[in-house]
């Protein structure tokens, strides 16, 4: 299936668009324009074409995990040399972006890749060398390739500066939220387990928030806010201001709090009444019982919770920049509001590799935080 | 009077106050000059804030129709003897799927769809999709085998299986699925103004970017409202389809 999807990407969808500059929209152009990568593009989906057939369960996962990292290296290149040929002889402001065929293409690498069974390869050391060729055959393709001539990297290149601030911007916001989050969080979490009313009232309210959407939540916060710093020029002197980073990380906070209390009160919750008997009966006090008993037995349902905050927390940290956060979502929505694609996309593809890293990361933080005589 | 009906009556009657209060434009002008008496315009003039609710709720109405009709039959698809070997690949598809923020995947729409409508409805489409079948894989899934087993030595057909068992026991799960999934096209829909669609949030950025705080809560307010009363309806009609001998195993 994902041979057929990257077919469909290689041969019927355009390739690249020529276009005269980086706002409007372009000529397209087919596969054709990769030159001689087409040619390694086409076998390499035949590869694909190939696990379908092939005789053994071996043979069939050999083949599409070779056809899934090949043709990331063949657009790569592909791409680069459609740029480079397509731009000769055009005005500098002439742009070359990725149509619509190159990300089916990626789609369908995707799904080859997967049911290569890349994914069901825990141990990082297996699928780290073929990852690390792959990064450094993309990183060719930018040295000498062409690829650095695409208008996504030209869009880069003009603003490098600004795009790691801006990206510091973001992990420092979601960061600050979701510290904020965990500070709160965890200790309503435990003070839902210890007292009922505590517990209907805190999931109650953090379950309302969690359901407002996020910019009319930002919304409602920045108009207080902006009263608030008028009456109160002490605040104002502290920087909180209707407008700027308060009510964002206000904002994030909030939603930050429903995963992370949930998680520490049903992790802590679920801690079997016999461990702690025993415990008990070898004479700890209450706060060992929760340092070294409690906590350590929630800690991989809490680490959960914050993956799910983390998640949800990079992506609302987009929005932040309506009330004048200084962060990636400006990319997005300064490309939204130039009807720049490219701008957009620089903006947006971060958002989402910051969210997918988090995610793989704080997974396995978790799993390894799991103490090893509960490990399922 | 059991307590079912009146959560459903507490819903209908929210649900008419909420009509009632966003249709009332004289209510908001008065109130919102009185909180920004400097202001000299505190409505948006662009649309009467029952259209922008309307807009809002055509949006989310369309993509998560559009959502349920697609997702649930993907869950069931891949749940079935024929759909088996695709189930590892639609898993592992949604769970990505679900890590990636709403709000990117809505900024990638514009370059690959365009602006306007069509385009915010096909991204709130898609993203709403991860939720939804996730929640009926899960669902079908938790049918005890054991209850399945007793549903085919009774003699029933597969179709009788999934309508009259599977469905019916995966009904609770399947619906948290969906309103999760409307929460988030709710909240995202908001977002869509930047590109182009209307709705509750067009006040709400036009307002941050005038400075105009009356027009930020004339969107955030009645924003706010939509989403936990269209959360709250959903648990109403989850409490309604769940069969009762499953809620009480559960």
């Amino acid at each position: 299936m994902g041979a057929m999807v990257a077919l469909a990407g290689a041969t019927a969808l355009p390739f690249v668009e020529l276009r005269a500059n980086r706002l409007v929209p372009g000529a397209a152009h087919s596969v054709a324009a990769a030159g001689p990568w087409a040619y390694l593009l086409w076998l390499l989906v035949g590869v694909g074409f190939l696990s379908a057939v092939a005789p053994t369960e071996k043979a069939r996962a050999a083949s599409s995990t070779a056809s899934g990292y090949g043709l990331v290296v063949a657009l790569a290149w592909g791409i680069g040399h459609a740029a480079s040929t397509l731009l000769v002889g055009q005005p500098s402001a002439a742009r070359v972006s990725l149509g619509a065929g190159v990300w089916v293409l990626l789609a369908g690498t995707a799904i080859l890749g997967f049911s290569g069974g890349v994914e069901r390869r825990r141990k990082l050391v297996r699928w780290a060398g073929p990852l690390v060729l792959t990064a450094l055959a993309i990183a060719a393709a930018f040295a000498w390739g062409g690829l650095d001539r695409i208008s996504l990297a030209r869009e880069f290149a003009v603003r490098a500066s600004s795009f790691w601030t801006l990206l510091g911007g973001h992990l420092a916001m979601a960061g600050t939220g979701l510290g904020f989050g965990l500070a709160l969080g965890v200790p309503l979490g435990l003070w839902a387990t210890r007292n009922r009313h505590v517990r209907s009232v805190v999931l109650g309210v953090t379950g309302v928030i969690q359901t407002v959407p996020s910019l009319a939540l930002l919304g409602l916060l920045i108009a207080p806010l902006a009263a608030l710093s008028q009456a109160v020029p002490a605040l104002r002197a502290l920087g909180v201001r209707g407008i700027g980073a308060t009510p964002g990380l206000i904002a994030l906070t909030l939603y930050a709090l429903l995963p992370i209390v949930r998680n520490t009160y049903v992790g802590l919750a679920e801690v079997d009444p016999a461990v702690i008997d025993a415990g008990r009966g070898m004479g700890m006090s209450s706060w060992q019982l929760l340092w070294r008993v409690e906590f350590p037995l929630a800690l991989p349902l809490i680490i959960e919770g914050v993956r799910t905050a983390s998640v949800l927390l990079i992506g609302i940290t987009t929005l932040t920049v309506f009330a004048g956060a200084r962060n990636l979502g400006i990319l997005v929505f300064e490309g939204l509001g130039q009807f720049a694609p490219d701008l957009i996309l620089l903006g947006a593809l971060p958002i989402i590799a910051l969210a997918v890293v988090a995610d793989v990361a704080l997974s396995a933080l978790g799993r390894a935080l799991t103490p090893e005589g509960v490990r399922a | 009077m059991s307590r079912r009906r009146i959560g459903v009556a507490a819903v209908v009657v929210a649900a008419i106050a909420f009509a009632l209060l966003v249709s009332a434009q004289g209510l908001w002008q008065s109130w919102l000059s009185a909180l920004f008496p400097k202001q000299p315009i505190v409505l948006m003039p662009r649309d009467t804030l029952a259209a922008f609710v309307l807009q809002h709720l055509v949006l989310v109405a369309v993509s998560s129709a559009l959502t349920i009709a697609v997702g649930v039959p993907l869950g069931i698809f891949v749940t079935r003897r024929s759909g088996a070997e695709f189930r590892a690949l639609v898993v592992a598809a949604t769970d990505l799927g679900q890590t990636f923020p709403p709000v990117a995947v809505l900024a990638l729409a514009m370059p690959l769809l365009g602006f306007g409508f069509w385009p915010t409805v096909m991204a709130l489409f898609i993203y709403g999709m991860f939720p939804v079948v996730s929640g009926t894989i899960a669902g079908i899934e938790s049918v005890p085998r054991a209850v399945l087993d007793a549903a085919e030595g009774m003699g029933m057909s597969p179709m009788q299986v999934l309508a009259r068992v599977e469905l019916p026991l995966a009904a609770r799960v399947i619906l948290s699925g969906v309103r999760t999934s409307v929460a988030i096209n709710i909240g995202t829909a908001t977002v869509g103004a930047a590109i182009g669609t209307g709705g509750l949030g067009v006040p709400i950025i036009g307002g941050l970017a005038v400075q105009n705080m009356a027009y930020v809560l004339e969107g955030a307010i009645p924003a706010a409202l939509l989403a936990v009363l269209a959360d709250a309806a959903l648990a109403q009609v989850e409490v309604a389809v769940t069969v009762p001998e499953a809620a009480a195993g559960a």
